[in-house]
């Protein structure tokens, strides 16, 4: 596939090209139009994201979630299913891991705590996604929707039980859990700064993802995001489809909410999603649904965040938002390289329509559904 | 307000949350008959709220007020000329919108506002004091203390109605989302009607994000809109896109919000947490009663292959 | 709008670009108030071009029209309107969840919708011409023809001058084509001007008094017709065609795909009613009937896509109802009326091409698809049904329209599948690529590939088929043989009007 899409042409490269520098020099002008020095911010965001190795670990840190997200996310975008809920999934995946740990608590060997960790970030990820996958194929409620307030659900199910049951009673103000038993804790790689084993194992889950995108099973995905029925008569039915892509963005999902809290926080605290399970969805749409371009995409996107920090501090007067400005900018443009292309749309073309209606082909689909309603336990 | 009932005080709390929710969903409403979809609602209220402050602490409440509106719509335009003109996929340009809403309301309320600095506060709605109302049981006392954003809210959704309804522009929107190449044959400038409808989006969403930060605090803190543009998306695709029916729908929810907010000073004997996520609870479960309704009856009927789906209902 | 009174609208040396084709060369057309004009010509001959630069839709490259005689612009399709140029389309341009009059609004001067007065300026008309329209119902639930009847009253409603018909009959029965050209030779009597583009010489013959032929751009004919012959006009149309392939006549075989009292409900608004038939093995079986008569919901049941409520589908003894994938595995191929539901127009041929053919091990290696293997074979496939250009690289969707649909129809019948269900194989394509595929199902069925063939027309299936079922409001009313084969009982029963069939709920479904 990889090589059959390389046939870009020239000019359509070339317009994408054009519409990301306009994206930055739109940013470059916004700094310097709230008193920012241009050249001092550039070399802050160079600074901030790679300039020394604790910087440059700091972005790979990031971007270690953005990936794994957006990998799992890339996969339910092919089979034309937006969701927008990674971030909901990861918060239940924290939950599910934090209990785990402390049900099993600290006397079991790291690998035990490691798998146990992994195994309930992942359910609970499922799990989460499970509902919007099953309410779509049965009723028909749009996914977009469904993720997006699941995760405001998610969010207050935390605060709930971040001032009750998960409460680390030592601390009087800051609701946030125990720190979690020794043999939990993802261990670090041996580099300067707070880059952990988890960075291993989702390049791993990349070349694997590589590997399946060649696969008769991808295919037949990619069938169904663009022409369902006929994905039908090929034996893939739209329940299979929209429920086994929806939960492996939640299992990816909820494994980014395991990392983010075994190896990089620590103990559950709030912020445990911190906007990743939204960046994983541009940093899919940026990284195309190519498992080599999330991995770039995930990196340039993190650069962004860390950069930012990086431009506060040289500019000193603008505030490290610029990075999530910055971000927006890239998206926009993406989009519309994408759409100028002769690729275009071939990711999301049949969102057009998307929430505003059943995003099925409208007539036989209908009646496909209506078999699957009837087939479905 | 001494001397309510707790449900009068729950009632008037709900005329006022309310109106964010009408406020953004009209303008979706009018976009969705366009044949769009706005994920980015959220960031176009956010810009709104911080432009409504900005105005509102130079000239007055209407300036506040207006410079949301106008924020908003220059993320309209934005959404309206990528998805229209650029032929971007509205769905990547939503959230990059969402994105940029974000980042840039928080960016300029810090390079305004830099930290240390005490915020100042920014005049906030009028209340219009209708005494002969609150006679009226149980609702009166909160529609005549209601704010200037609820009864903007009820006049913009008649407005909106009657646009809908009884002009020519109600129709031909309407016939651009229903079918696009039609509507071509026809005579209708479908771009332009898909970037007008984009515009009036951003303006009332903006305006939504306006009332969220001036309806009663008069300042800006980020993502201070939670939601609120989502929950707009959800009620306005349960209420069939329809104004009036919006209008009800955001009251019954801004009735659950309110209830979450006072439910605070009350012991229910239930967490606080399940009164805060009650409206996104009801919200996720009327979506799924009307989906599946929405369904049935497109099976029941049978759908045209030329009527695209974004004539019937939502999934 | 009282007397209509017609205008003189002419193209002079008009010439259209698209990139670097030229769909139009130095065109002269002129129509005449009071007469119908026919434009013929293939598919690609640049007959809609033609119409859609009358029309306000496309601006001319060169060139200029000429409206009574003065030189006007059409910047975009409302100027032509107010200039009195009325469209009907051949995809009818109404939107279906409106009512005739509020779709006549939209293009009203008026800000406001004023539903009275546009629903009385539409009954004046209607009245006028002798239509009998529902005018409040919403469009989707009126029938074709009266659908574009509704047209022809909006545009006349409009102040058309000037009447556009895009091959008005091409999803309309010969009941309801007499009927319409009724009202437009009517309608010209009494000076309007009206433009009829078709490609049924038939048609010109029986309503047009002026005819010019368009080929690859340019007029290769202009006459009146009755100083024309058919053979002059399929001549100045395409010059010579292929021979076709020869059916060998079906002589019987086992029954390979069996309907049993079906009953379905499709997203039609016609839904099937206790539809029985056979196709053996060799055998050609024409559906025919008026679009909208319930075609899609059997092709789609045909091969497991709907459900059936009640009733069986089986294949070779095996039922297959609901099971899409069962019916493919039992050889079901399945070329369905919108062509593009089963192309991947935004990837590459290739893509498009191996989806027969997913599970064969050639082109699987440890679980991975083998694209080398895979383009080759898209090569031969190309070759043997004549898909140009030759390029497995490009993308479907960038394939012409009979190019797609050799694509498909040759996807479909490569290797002789069991069962074939065609639905509308040529719709809208020309004749080379007709011939084409007409060609390519010859060649299956005389393989031994049973061929359910749904098609509105006529002249198709009395070519291809040994049998003709008509199909009129979810049922079967009528059956004969090739050899039976009668106009006029057809007309008859495509319309509805088959006598033994009296117990059949008038009114339709809803």
């Amino acid at each position: 596939m990889t090589r059959l899409r390389s046939f870009l042409n020239r000019r359509s490269t070339a317009i994408g090209a054009a519409y990301v520098v306009l994206g930055f020099v739109i940013v470059l002008i916004l700094i310097a139009g709230t008193g920012g020095d241009v050249g001092l911010a550039l070399s802050g965001w160079f600074e901030g994201a790679f300039g020394n190795g604790f910087n440059l670990v700091q972005t790979l840190a990031y971007a270690t979630p953005l990936t794994l997200v957006a990998v799992g996310v890339g996969v339910a975008l092919r089979a034309n299913v937006v969701t927008v809920g990674a971030e909901g999934q990861m918060v239940v995946g924290a939950i599910f891991s934090t209990v785990a740990a402390f049900a099993v608590g600290p006397h079991v060997p790291l690998l035990v705590g490691l798998v146990i960790g992994a195994l309930a970030g992942a359910l609970g990820g499922a799990l989460w996604s499970l509902l919007p996958a099953l309410a779509r194929v049965r009723w028909g409620v749009n996914e977009i929707l469904f993720t997006l307030l699941a995760n405001y659900i998610a969010s207050y199910l935390l605060t709930f039980l971040l001032r009750t049951a998960l409460r680390d009673p030592g601390k009087v103000v800051a609701s946030q859990s125990k720190l979690l038993p020794d043999s939990f804790d993802i261990p670090l790689l041996p580099v300067q700064g707070q880059l952990h084993w988890g960075t291993a194992l989702v390049l791993v889950l990349v070349v694997a993802a590589v590997i399946w995108n060649r696969s008769r099973g991808a295919f037949l995905i990619e069938v169904y995001g663009q022409r369902p029925i006929l994905a039908a008569r090929l034996g893939l039915t739209p329940t299979r489809a929209v429920v086994s892509t929806m939960l492996v963005s939640g299992v990816t999902a909820g494994l980014a909410g395991w990392m983010q809290l075994a190896g990089v926080a620590g103990r559950l605290g709030p912020g445990v999603s911190a906007g990743i399970g939204f960046a994983g969805l541009a940093v899919a749409v940026l990284g195309r649904g190519n498992p080599i371009g999330i991995l770039i995409a995930a990196i340039l996107y993190s650069s962004l965040t860390t950069g930012a920090n990086g431009v506060q501090v040289a500019t000193g007067t603008t505030p490290a938002s610029i990075g999530t400005v910055t971000q927006g900018v890239l998206l926009l443009a993406a989009g519309l390289a994408l759409a100028s292309g002769r690729f275009r749309q071939t990711l999301l073309s049949r969102r057009s329509r998307a929430a505003s209606g059943d995003d099925e082909d409208p007539r036989p689909a209908a009646a496909a559904v209506t078999r699957e309603v009837e087939a479905t336990p | 307000m001494t001397g309510l009932t707790f449900w009068a005080v729950v009632i008037a709390g709900a005329f006022s949350l309310c109106a964010p929710i009408v406020l953004a969903g009209l303008g979706e409403i009018f976009l969705e008959r366009a044949g769009g979809f706005n994920v980015g609602i959220e960031g176009m209220m956010l810009m709104g709220a911080v432009f409504g402050v900005i105005g509102s602490l130079r000239g007055g409440f209407w300036a506040g007020a207006l410079e949301g509106i106008l924020a908003g719509a220059v993320f309209g335009l934005l959404l309206g000329l990528a998805t229209a003109f650029g032929k971007a996929d509205m769905i990547i340009v939503g959230v990059a919108i969402g994105l940029l809403g974000a980042g840039l309301s928080t960016y300029l309320f810090q390079a305004l506002n830099p930290a240390g600095q005490t915020n100042e506060t920014a005049p906030t709605q009028p209340i219009l004091h209708l005494d002969a109302l609150t006679s009226i049981p149980l609702i009166g006392p909160g529609l005549a203390n209601a704010g200037m954003f609820f009864y903007l809210s009820v006049f913009l959704s008649i407005v909106a109605w009657w646009v809908m309804k009884h002009t020519r522009f109600g129709l031909r929107l309407r016939a651009v989302g229903d079918d696009e190449v039609v509507a071509t044959t026809r005579g209708i400038p479908v771009r332009a009607y898909r970037l007008i409808a984009a515009i009036i989006a951003g303006g009332l969403a903006g305006l939504g994000g306006a009332a969220v930060a001036l309806s009663s605090i008069g300042s800006f803190t980020p993502g201070m809109t939670g939601g609120t543009g989502f929950i707009a998306l959800a009620v306005v695709i349960i209420a069939g896109r329809s104004p009036l029916g919006l209008l009800g729908g955001a009251l019954l929810f801004a009735l659950f919000n309110s209830l979450a907010l006072l439910a605070q000073t009350k012991d229910f004997g239930l967490p606080v947490e399940i009164f805060e996520a009650l409206p996104y609870l009801v919200t996720v479960a009327i979506l799924c009663v009307v989906s599946r309704y929405l369904l049935a009856r497109s099976k029941q009927l049978g759908r045209r292959r030329s009527a695209p789906p974004a004539s019937s209902g939502i999934g | 709008m009282s007397t209509a009174r017609g205008t003189e609208l002419s193209l002079l040396g008009v010439s259209k670009n698209y990139g670097g084709a030229q769909a139009l060369v130095g065109v002269d057309l002129r129509l005449e108030p009071g007469t119908v004009h026919a434009l013929v010509g293939e598919n690609g001959a640049g007959k809609s071009t033609a119409l859609k630069i009358f029309a306000g839709l496309e601006q001319p490259s060169a060139g200029r029209i000429e409206l009574a005689g003065e030189p006007v612009v059409f910047g975009n399709r409302t100027a032509a309107i107010r200039a009195g140029v009325g469209l009907v389309p051949q995809q009818l341009s109404l939107i279906g969840e409106m009512s005739l009059v509020e779709n006549l609004i939209l293009t009203r001067p008026t800000q406001l919708a004023h539903r009275r007065a546009a629903a009385s300026a539409l009954r004046a008309v209607a009245d006028e011409a002798g239509l009998t329209l529902n005018l409040s119902a919403p469009v989707r639930t009126l029938g074709l023809a009266e659908r574009q009847l509704g047209e022809l009253a909006i545009a006349l409603a409009q102040g058309a001058r000037v009447l556009l018909l895009d091959e008005p009959t091409s999803a309309i029965g010969p009941h309801e084509s007499g009927l319409l050209f009724e009202k437009v030779t009517a309608l010209a009597s009494t000076g309007v001007t009206v433009l009829l583009i078709t490609h049924r010489l038939d048609e010109v013959r029986s309503v047009a008094d002026h005819v010019t032929v368009l080929s690859h751009g340019r007029v290769t004919l202009d006459a009146e017709v009755a100083d024309v012959t058919d053979d002059d006009l399929v001549f100045a149309m395409v010059g010579e065609i292929p021979a076709p392939e020869t059916h060998t006549l079906y002589e019987g075989g086992d029954d390979r795909l069996v309907l049993d009292g079906v009953t379905a409900q499709g997203s039609g608004v016609v839904p099937l009613r206790d539809v029985s038939l056979t196709v053996r093995a060799g055998e050609i079986v024409g559906i025919l009937g008026v679009a909208g008569n319930g075609q899609g919901t059997l092709a789609d049941t045909a091969v497991g896509i709907i459900e059936p409520l009640a009733g069986s589908v089986s294949v070779g003894g095996a039922e297959i109802g609901g099971r899409p994938e069962v019916a493919r595995e039992h050889g079901v191929s399945y070329v369905p009326e919108v062509r593009a539901e089963f192309l991947l127009s935004d990837s590459p041929v290739t893509r498009s091409a191996v989806l027969r053919r997913l599970s064969d091990p050639a082109f699987r290696r440890r679980g991975a698809l083998q694209w080398g293997a895979i383009t080759e074979f898209t090569k031969g496939l190309m070759e043997r049904h004549d898909v140009r250009p030759r390029n497995p690289a490009i993308n479907a969707g960038a394939l012409s329209g009979g190019n797609q649909q050799k694509l498909l129809v040759g996807r479909e019948l490569d290797g002789a599948p069991a069962v074939a269900v065609l639905h509308g194989p040529t719709q809208g394509l020309d004749l080379h690529a007709a011939a084409a595929i007409r060609s390519d199902i010859r060649r299956a069925a005389n393989a031994g590939t049973a061929v359910l063939l749904v098609s509105a027309d006529v002249d198709e299936v009395r070519e291809l088929a040994d049998r003709i079922l008509v199909l009129s409001k979810g049922r079967i009313v009528d059956e004969f043989t090739a050899a039976e084969f009668d106009l006029q009982r057809l007309g008859r029963a495509m319309a509805g009007l088959v006598d033994h069939t009296a117990d059949a709920p008038a009114g339709g479904a809803r």
